[in-house]
């Protein structure tokens, strides 16, 4: 071996331990300002959803195989805190990066109320789906969050 | 069974495995085509899913693994005659026979239920799960064997055991009572990403077989495989510190690919690109540099596209079908210029398999490049129709970029398959014995 190739592979393993740095500090974050919590009763949730008005600071989303309800309608550069929970299993909510200037993905458990805020910025039409295999049309759970002036 | 004739058993299992999706893939179409639907003789509608599941599983899980096999038998040889006696051999080949033929029984006799999950796609019957088990099974039993050379195969063969580790992991770790889709996107999640570690060492076996000669010298070699190795070798520890179905157990393995496949790949790549424009090989052919080639530059783009992710728009499939374009590649040049001529079988030179190389890689590049496009423009993933929300010419462009390039890929794995098996099937058996 030649000084070149030492010194290429002294190169190579430093790169090596920062990947792996980078991996092992990214285990257990999950997104930031994330909250969540048991939701004792469904019902309870339930009437927050149908009763709510997007008015409201607090609006109320459910994922259930295959769909979102309901449709979100928001104000640009209003902030909010968004309920989102799972009626049924596993699902995950992906808002699509040009929301909020990063994407949010978030693991649902079924029963748990998860607490995030939303703040977005820019009005239009922003995807909504599911990133978490829910079942054969899984796929088909997609939504928009429509955001007015 | 000797050395040689368990390699011919690999090829005609992986190719015949291509063989099989392509056939499920005219029933899928045959499901959905008007008055033909109802000549079948089983409930069409129930049958898309479950032919589309065999699909997967054949074009993607079996073919991958069967060539391992070869790929694994083939540097066996260099250790051992090629005309060394395999007690293995038939016995990894039967089991992986009959864990193929399990996994077609459900969709054919109308039993169970379909899942889409991740990697695995599986159908909710004992029956083929015990397809699934009895082919990790036999892939297992060759890589254990595969160990003993201790050389940068054995690092590949240790990577698909770890995976075989987080199935079982997994499978002991979830909660009975759960959901079949989460089970079965959970139960193949782990294991499903460090395959993908598999197929890169796998890659990169068949690049330096192709070439004839080490590849990648000494300890850059060493490097690539380690750092595979080292990566992979965290998986099945995470479920140690996590909850399965825990968002910290999801996402650890989507940033293990983030994080343990790049440098390995760019590595190779390097020697490779190195290869492809400075050396002089008296086994260096005007087909094989244009295999080397496209894989190369399939694979890279594939690569290039996983820098760009976001959730679950057309980017994700424009990834992984580049990824995986770009390994076919290196699998098809692998089987044409080394595994045939091993076992007698010389395939033609000509204007056909030329043509095989340029269809199947410029298609892959074009389809890949189409869902890539279509993808940064918000076009979904997986749907149809107005679902899929193409209302201006850019995504109009892109998905047609998409649909030609796929045809085109598609008539070169078509060629791939009939031109291959064609000459095995004239190539008659091997006459030897230990």
């Amino acid at each position: 071996m030649k000084r070149r190739d030492y010194a290429i592979l002294f190169l190579i393993a430093l790169m090596a331990i920062f990947f792996g740095y980078q991996l092992a500090s990214s285990f257990g974050k999950t997104q930031k300002n994330v909250t969540y919590r048991a939701i004792e009763n469904w019902s309870d949730f339930n009437d927050k959803v149908n009763g709510q008005s997007f008015n409201d600071e607090d609006i109320y989303l459910v994922a259930r195989q295959w769909e979102w309800s309901p449709a979100l309608e928001l104000k640009a550069g209003q902030s909010y805190i968004l309920h989102v929970a799972s009626e049924d299993i596993q699902h995950a909510f992906h808002l699509e990066k040009g929301a909020t200037g990063q994407s949010i993905d978030v693991l649902l458990q079924p029963k748990t109320e998860y607490i995030i805020p939303l703040k977005i910025e820019q009005e239009g039409q922003y995807a909504i789906g599911c990133t978490q295999y829910c079942g054969i049309e899984h796929n088909k759970m997609r939504s928009r969050i429509i955001v007015r002036k | 069974m000797t050395l040689k004739q368990e390699c011919k058993a690999w090829t005609i299992l992986s190719v015949g495995a291509l063989a099989i999706a392509g056939v499920f893939a005219l029933l899928l179409v045959l499901s959905r085509t008007p008055y033909v639907q109802d000549l079948l003789p089983w409930p069409w509608a129930s049958f898309f899913h479950k032919g589309l599941v065999v699909h997967v599983i054949f074009s993607f899980v079996v073919w991958f693994l069967a060539t391992m096999g070869a790929v694994f038998t083939y540097r066996l040889v260099n250790h051992q005659a090629k005309h060394a006696f395999t007690k293995l051999g038939p016995l990894s080949i039967g089991l992986a026979v009959l864990g193929c033929v399990c996994l077609m029984i459900p969709a054919l006799f109308d039993l169970g239920t379909a899942e889409l999950n991740n990697y695995v796609p599986v159908m909710n019957h004992p029956i083929y799960y015990a397809g699934l088990i009895l082919l990790f099974l036999s892939l297992a039993l060759v890589s254990l064997r595969q160990l003993r050379l201790l050389d940068v195969s054995s690092c590949c063969a240790f990577i698909y055991l770890i995976a075989c580790t987080c199935f079982l992991w997994a499978w002991y770790a979830l909660p009975a009572e759960l959901a079949e889709p989460s089970f079965n996107e959970q139960l193949f999640w782990g294991g499903g990403h460090i395959l993908q570690f598999v197929n890169t060492a796998l890659l990169v076996l068949v690049w330096s077989a192709v070439v004839k000669k080490r590849l990648i010298e000494g300890p850059y070699e060493w490097a690539v495989f380690g750092i595979l190795l080292v990566f992979a070798g965290s998986g099945p520890f995470v479920y140690m510190f996590s909850d399965i179905l825990s968002q910290a157990n999801r996402d650890f393995y989507t940033a293990l690919l983030r994080y343990g496949l790049p440098l390995p790949s760019v590595i190779a790549s390097v020697f490779l690109l190195r290869f492809l424009l400075f050396e002089q090989n008296e086994h260096k052919d005007r087909l094989m540099e244009t295999a080397l080639w496209l894989s190369l530059l399939t694979y890279n783009l594939g690569g290039l596209y996983g820098l760009f992710l976001d959730g679950t728009d057309t980017r994700v499939p424009a990834h992984y079908h580049a990824v995986i374009g770009g390994i076919n590649l290196g699998f098809m040049i692998f089987y044409h210029r080394i595994v045939l001529p091993f076992i007698g079988i010389h395939p033609v030179n000509g204007r056909w398999l030329t043509l095989q190389y340029w269809f199947y890689g410029l298609g892959q590049i074009m389809h890949a490049s189409g869902m890539f496009l279509a993808g940064l423009q918000g076009v979904p993933r997986k749907t149809a129709g107005a679902a899929q929300g193409i209302d201006n010419i850019d995504k109009i462009l892109s998905m047609g970029l998409m649909g030609i390039g796929g045809l085109i890929a598609v008539v070169g794995g078509v060629l791939f398959v009939v031109m291959t098996l064609n000459w095995i099937v004239k190539g008659g058996r091997i006459h030897e014995t230990a």
